[in-house]
């Protein structure tokens, strides 16, 4: 049964009212609020979008999940979509889920970026920081499924007689890795390469801030800054480019969507650097 | 820090002591850097270490820029050492360093209009 006009002002008023409590901080009784429009308007995404943010300032991921899940089901417009995306990302991240948290913290960051909303610099954060702990946990399960293979094949080479170099001795009780001959060891080691932490190459970080970028923009020099600290620059150090040292202003800056794109690669191959972005 | 080879050798066989302080602010701020006792005896280079070049200092006449590492910082002392004549201090050295002491070198409103040693 659709709502009635009444349905729907009432249930306006009773949003408005839960955005107000939310916005002091209050957010138990906004929940309250928001429940109470939706029994009135089950269809409305904004309300269990709110009702959303709400639970995760109280860290309630299932009331999160349940609610960003329902807002995404009824198909919302851009803004709802990301919101609910984002509050997605953290529910399932919460518990541990972090594929999904990242698949769907992805979705947030592009429909914000495709909206321009400021609350894209805080999901880049929270899929950064999703990304490294997904890398965390696989790496750790590579590095032991790894172990399990050096110990088989140390087994089998010993059965059939190959000379293995002497084992070395446990360190803090913790038995070493059994010796294999160089030409194993070789292998194993290119294949825990992808995930050793090197440093960054430096076309991928910003000059200013020495970190890899998340917004880089360009200078009509062609250097590419942060963007935050080249807008920082300009205002407190001065209107120049900082290795040029031409005039500058922030009219002239233009997105580096392309580095962008390259940085969102080298991530990806080298998802440890998501920890420096984080 | 190396005395430079210079065409004069002026301060070739001399090695320098600087102490450079990072605030807060940066890089938006430069760094505070002075050359710590016995400093350069050099003309843009006082008694008490306080060095007059314009890459150190930011605001309306100064040089300083966030992207300026602090290898580029020594390079430019080095070359400014290099492009010495004459090992002299700045007119006025004892007047200054009776007056400004301590202080952060930041305080002093420098004037760069000298380009040349």
């Amino acid at each position: 049964m659709a709502p009635t006009a009444g349905d729907r002002k009432a249930a306006e008023e009773l949003k408005a009212e839960g955005n107000t409590l939310f916005s002091k901080g209050k957010y138990a009784a906004a929940i309250e609020r928001y429940t109470e429009a939706i029994t009135l308007c089950p269809e409305w995404a904004v309300l269990y979008v709110n009702r959303g943010m709400a639970a995760r300032k109280r860290a309630d991921w299932d009331r999160v999940e349940a609610d960003a899940g329902a807002a995404l089901a009824l198909g919302p417009g851009v803004r709802e979509a990301m919101k609910g995306h984002y509050l997605m990302g953290l529910a399932t991240g919460a518990r541990g889920d972090h594929e999904r948290s990242t698949q769907h913290l992805r979705k947030a960051l592009d429909a914000a970026r495709e909206a321009n909303d400021a609350i894209k610099d805080e999901i880049w954060r929270e899929l950064a920081t999703a990304n490294y702990q997904h890398w965390q946990a696989e790496s750790g399960a590579r590095r032991a499924s790894h172990a399990a293979l050096r110990r088989q094949l140390a087994e089998l080479l010993r059965q059939n007689g190959a000379d293995l170099p002497p084992q070395p001795p446990a360190q803090h009780g913790v038995s070493a890795q059994p010796a294999l001959p160089p030409e194993w060891s070789a292998l194993f080691s290119q294949a825990a390469w992808q995930d050793v932490p090197s440093e960054a190459p430096s076309q991928f970080t910003c000059p200013l801030t020495m970190e890899i970028f998340r917004d880089p923009v360009t200078t009509p020099s062609g250097r590419s800054y942060e963007r935050t600290a080249l807008l920082e620059h300009l205002k407190k150090v001065g209107r120049f480019d900082p290795i040029t040292r031409q005039q500058l202003t922030e009219e002239a800056l233009v997105p580096n969507v392309s580095l962008r794109a390259a940085i969102e690669v080298y991530l990806e191959e080298h998802p440890w650097a998501w920890g420096e972005v984080k | 820090m190396q005395g430079p080879e210079g065409h004069g050798r002026l301060y070739a066989d001399e090695v320098f002591r600087l102490r450079i302080e990072f605030g807060e602010q940066y890089p938006l701020d430069p760094p505070d850097v002075i050359f710590l006792s016995p400093s350069p005896i050099h003309p843009h280079i006082y008694t008490n270490g306080h060095i007059c070049l314009d890459i150190l200092y930011s605001g309306h006449n100064g040089g300083w820029s966030p992207a300026l590492t602090m290898s580029k910082v020594v390079l430019s002392l080095r070359s400014m050492l290099a492009s010495a004549t004459e090992k002299k201090r700045p007119p006025g050295d004892a007047e200054y360093c009776a007056r400004v002491g301590n202080r952060s070198p930041k305080l002093t409103r420098w004037m760069f209009e000298d380009d040349k040693v």
